[in-house]
């Protein structure tokens, strides 16, 4: 027995001291030349990123037993061999790399197939100096659902590509800690990105609201609402919250490309005060649903996603056009003014949503397809740009593809422009970047560059309202979650204009024609 | 165990526990295989291991070997027997007495054995990792016993060494190696300081580790926390410390035989018990899952129809091979389709359900609702893979058949379909079990998921082909809407979808002589109704009419769209 132990110790010694040796990448000495093109994951060819992005790992799907790349960016190389047919260059290399760039970085590729190398046309990376912003937020879901279950909230570092959980339903259930959880939309201010915002619901159900400091969380539901709070939108400066209050539904089809639609059955606009802990009303409409809003970078306007087509049964769902409007916010008085409409998507039959405005305030992205405001997964939805000088809009077409292009955000600077699409393979959603120059010409966008590069690939998860963010979330799954076990919910007060007839209802004063509420002061619990 | 006559202990506890596994559980291995996945890529792996250890993913990998369920069976009844002998060894329980040190083993099967359909998708690896945990635990020991012998400090190191090693690897499973090494020290007095120092750091570890929050789980079986698969485990790890600590304490008792007879009792009794208390149903719905995966459909037929009272899932089942085998207007109604038995809340039938009655959308569906209730597994992904293949998206079909091909044994499977479906046609041939529910597959059908019920289903299409027309027939007859069916026959017969002039299937001519019954005659008048059929109408309505009970009328005449429109339960 005692031989058998001495041997399985030497067995062990050995193995790890030649794993420990490693052996540096080469060149193959002999190669053919081929002209056919690599088929890799991600397609990096060709592709523009900012000198700030993790290195752009890949995986070579091109049949072939091994491979090796060979960097080149003004004479520093870089020889790096595929371990599982995945070209991983350490963050340093990558570095370097950038560094030396001068705007491009070359790629040569050898594959090695039945013990003969071949050299493929090599390909080049554009590498820009303006930056991206180094995080980016986003739901991780099944593209098909009708129950939560393994979601969660994650944020990505695009400068050394390493996911983290916010919130990871799995991670707290595998912990014994709570079966289910849902929740979305980890928002952050834009002038204070540390203020931060998670929709939870779950052991406790609100919105998670971390401003200058102080974290607590708030059920918005309140007054004569119908339903809590859903999407939300800092105001970029002040300490407000838009948010949509809905009644969300899903349709299902049975053979179709487009497999479900999401669409608000009721949805209104308000205005959450964070200092005062109060609600108050934005747009409460009865024959109209208001949804998907975003604050102008001088937080002047709200804009948003309107339409009168109400649903009424499952067939008339494509008949449901958004148009875009925007409404004139006075922060002094927390009064709106009267709807102006930016794009008139249902005049043509189509649909409009997902308003989005530049940094500098010079363009409006949005989404449209033939019908709906979520469109993630519409085959037809695409990304348009509207030149806000001028009012004209056009197809950003070296962002679209084939396939729903849906969720959209600005980097800070506004030079990158993300967008969540399912081109790949129609179902499964995945993050892309595109660069924006100065001239406002979108160039071919770059995907989210993992370690991995094989975990998007195999991933049965989509990508979900994806956000930029300067900063880190402040907490993760076990913090937050003993955060919402160990603090009560802060109910907030409903501030809401009541005209005499409806004084005890607590019904709310619109206008009659735009549906913009006007305020005066009573408080409401 | 010196006496080699006592070798007959191992070699009936080995043949014993290959009778439960092979015989009685060969198809719940296959299905627990089944309802898993392993893929060694890292998006997998970071949900397959749990909070609490990695063992969950070893668990995964292994159990894809139940594919084959009766070599895999016989490979681990002979190391959970080899590893109840090295226990029996490792404590020196000579003789008879070393029945108790397979009682564990026979805990394990039964826990195996005792899985049922709201349960596996929770249990099955907490299961398997733990019988990995006892086997690991007894092993260490073994080698650190061998070091032991004349190096005590050593042997009480490589223990701890294990422990620690298995900390991480298996939750907290990784205490038993030392605590047992210290058990079995206190048992024989020797050298105990020594492990009761390092059995003492590792619980420190342990603890270090909870607290902070690095190792969050207690367990590797969340969900299942005082189920009683959990409280089988928990005794089988009792059982293993109690017989490894008390060996000696036991062997002075002077009462071998007594002690044996009473163990050999308690060894069959917890299998044989665990094995025959096991839900019939369930069974059945295992040994479908394998016949299915073969394309048997004729088999799965006769299953169900052997059943007293099938579930849900069974009636589901047996509804696909109706269909795949052109039977389902012949026999649909054979059995009372909806006094199902037995209730499977994730319902993880309806993936199939659906993916065969041609809505491949809701076949994604609903697997990826399995994926979020139960988890990843093979079956699921299967039916994903071919359900994007019949909508004709290719790119996710191909995901789909690339991740099973990162399992062992579906990689053939994934590279047949992976070579057929450039070609529809090669596909079809190749998979003919596909080219009728392409056939019968809905388009452009939208509708708000109100009701997962199986035959409400078919009730959804805009009908299109004769397949569709017999489904919406059949569902109008499911809802005993005698009415509606009258009217989608005329509608049929006036497009001339399909020709039902010359022979009707019998359900249909049952339900035009109901029809007559209610004042309707236009489809007795219009279709062919056989005077057997005409005969039998009239024979039923006098049985019933003398006071007849379902029973008596089904054991006089059989079964038939008539027992069921009379007798079925009214949902």
């Amino acid at each position: 027995m005692r031989k058998i132990v001495n041997s399985i110790f030497v067995f062990i010694f050995t193995l790890t001291m030649i794993s420990l040796s490693g052996c540096s990448d080469s060149l193959p000495d002999t190669y053919s030349i081929s002209s056919k093109a690599i088929d890799m994951y991600p397609d990096y060819q060709g592709v523009t990123v900012p000198c700030n992005i993790a290195p752009l790992n890949f995986a070579v799907l091109t049949e072939c037993d091994d491979a090796v790349a060979m960097f080149s960016a003004n004479g520093k190389k870089v020889i790096k061999r595929a371990q599982e047919k995945a070209i991983c260059l350490d963050k340093e290399e990558w570095q370097t790399l950038i560094s030396n760039s001068k705007g491009k970085i070359s790629v040569a590729l050898y594959l090695e197939k039945d013990s003969k190398w071949s050299q493929h046309p090599s390909f080049d990376i554009n590498v820009v100096n303006d930056s991206i912003d180094r995080f980016l937020t986003y739901r991780s879901i099944e593209p098909l659902y009708r129950q939560i279950g393994q979601m969660g909230v994650f944020q990505f570092d695009l400068e050394n590509g390493m996911e983290t959980d916010i919130l990871d339903a799995h991670k707290l259930k595998s912990a014994n800690k709570c079966d289910a959880f849902c929740m979305n939309c980890h928002t952050s201010q834009k002038a204070n990105p540390n203020n931060k915002l998670l929709h939870v619901r779950g052991v406790k159900s609100g919105m998670m609201i971390t401003y200058n400091g102080k974290t607590k969380i708030v059920d918005a539901k309140c007054g004569d609402m119908a339903n809590g709070a859903g999407y939300s939108q800092w105001h970029p400066k002040l300490p407000f919250i838009a948010f949509q209050s809905e009644t969300v539904r899903q349709h299902f089809t049975s053979g179709e490309s487009t497999k479900n639609y999401p669409f608000d059955i009721v949805s209104d606009l308000l205005l959450y005060d964070i200092e005062k802990n109060e609600v108050s009303n934005i747009l409460r409409t009865k024959n109209k649903v208001e949804t998907f809003m975003s604050w102008s970078p001088d937080g002047e306007y709200l804009y948003y996603a309107t339409t009168d087509s109400i649903y009424k049964s499952a067939k008339d769902v494509d008949k449901i056009h958004f148009d875009i409007a925007r409404i004139k916010f006075d922060a002094s008085t927390k009064t709106f003014g009267t709807p102006e409409i930016m794009v008139n998507a249902s005049k043509s039959d189509s649909s409009a949503s997902g308003a989005k405005i530049s940094p500098d305030g010079k363009y409006m992205l949005y989404r449209r397809a033939k019908y709906g405001s979520y469109m993630q997964t519409a085959k037809s939805a695409d990304i348009f740009i509207m030149d806000l000088r001028t009012r004209e809009s056009h197809a950003l077409n070296e962002i679209n593809s084939k396939d729903a292009d849906s969720f959209h955000d600005w980097s800070s600077n506004g030079r990158w422009i993300m967008v969540e699409s399912r081109r790949l393979d129609g179902n499964y959603a995945r993050v892309f970047f595109a660069y924006f120059d100065k001239n406002g010409v979108a160039h071919k966008p770059f995907q989210l560059p993992r370690q991995n590069p094989w975990y998007d690939y195999y991933s049965m998860k989509c990508y979900n309202c994806s956000e930029f963010s300067t900063t880190p979330a402040e907490k993760q799954s076990f913090e937050i979650f003993d955060f919402m076990e160990s603090n009560d919910i802060e109910k907030a007060s409903f501030v809401s204009t009541i005209d005499s007839a409806d004084a005890n209802s607590g019904a709310t004063k619109v206008d009659a024609q735009s549906g913009a509420s006007q305020l005066n002061k009573k408080t409401k619990k | 165990m010196e006496n080699k006559k006592l070798l007959f202990i191992p070699l009936l506890v080995f043949l014993e526990t290959l009778g439960v596994l092979v015989v009685h559980e060969s198809d719940l291995l296959f299905t627990m295989q089944n309802y898993s996945y392993y893929s060694s890529d890292e998006c997998f792996t970071l949900l397959a291991v749990e909070e609490g250890g990695q063992i969950s993913l070893i668990t995964r990998y292994l159990l894809q070997f139940f594919y084959h369920p009766k070599i895999a069976a016989i490979a681990l009844s002979l190391v959970l027997t080899l590893t109840g002998y090295a226990s029996a060894k490792l404590s020196k329980a000579e003789g008879y007495f070393s029945i108790l040190h397979y009682i564990p083993q026979s805990l394990f099967v039964a826990a195996i054995a005792l899985v049922d359909i709201q349960s596996i998708s929770f249990v099955t690896i907490p299961i398997f990792s733990a019988i990995i945990a006892y086997m690991l635990t007894i092993w260490s020991l073994v080698i650190a016993r061998a070091k032991s012998q004349d190096a005590p400090i050593i042997g009480a190191n490589i223990a701890f060494a294990a422990s620690i090693l298995m900390i991480w690897a298996c939750g907290i499973y990784g205490l038993l190696p030392i605590l047992c090494f210290a058990a079995t020290d206190a048992a024989t007095k020797q050298n105990k300081n020594i492990s009761y120092v390092l059995a003492a750091i590792v619980v420190a570890i342990f603890l270090i580790n909870v607290l902070g929050n690095n190792l969050r789980a207690l367990s590797p079986m969340p969900d299942t926390f005082f189920s009683l698969h959990f409280t089988i485990i928990v005794l089988a790890f009792v059982f293993m410390i109690v017989c490894l600590a008390t060996s000696t304490i036991i062997k002075t008792l002077n009462k071998e035989r007594i002690v044996f007879i009473a163990g050999m009792i308690l060894f069959l009794s917890i299998n044989l018990v665990a094995a025959f208390i096991s839900d019939n149903n369930f069974h059945t719905q295992c040994s479908i899952n394998r016949d299915l995966e073969s394309y048997d459909f004729k088999k799965i037929i006769e299953r169900v129809d052997e059943l007293e009272s099938p579930t849900e899932a069974n009636i589901a089942y047996r509804t696909i091979a109706l269909d795949q085998t052109g039977k389902l207007t012949k026999n649909l109604f054979q059995i009372t389709p909806n006094r199902a038995s037995g209730i499977d809340p994730y319902r993880r039938h309806l993936a199939d359900f659906c993916l065969y009655s041609g809505s491949s959308n809701d076949a994604l569906l609903h697997a990826m609702n399995n994926h979020l209730s139960l988890g990843y597994s093979f079956s699921n992904i299967k039916t994903m893979a071919i359900a994007y293949l019949l909508n004709g998206e290719i790119e996710s079909a191909k995901k789909m058949i690339k991740l099973l091909s990162q399992g062992i044994f579906y990689k053939d499977w994934a590279e047949q379909v992976s070579a057929a479906m450039k070609d529809p046609e090669v596909f079809f041939k190749k998979f003919p079990q596909y080219q009728k529910t392409k056939k019968g597959s809905f388009k452009n059908v939208v509708f708000i998921n109100e009701s997962d019920n199986i035959f409400e289903m078919y009730d959804r299409t805009i009908p299109q082909s004769p397949v569709h027309f017999e489904r919406l027939l059949l569902s109008k007859l499911y809802l005993r809407d005698i009415d509606a069916f009258s009217e989608w026959m005329l509608r049929m017969a006036s497009l001339g979808v399909k020709d039902y002039q010359k022979a009707m299937p019998e359900c249909f001519q049952e339900a035009a002589c109901l029809c007559a019954l209610k004042g309707n005659p236009v489809i007795i008048n219009n279709f062919p109704v056989t005077p057997q059929i005409r005969e039998r109408v009239q024979k039923f309505a006098k049985l019933k009419q003398d006071g007849n009970s379902e029973e008596e009328i089904a054991k006089k005449m059989g079964r038939s769209y008539l027992t069921y429109f009379f007798f079925a339960p009214i949902e």
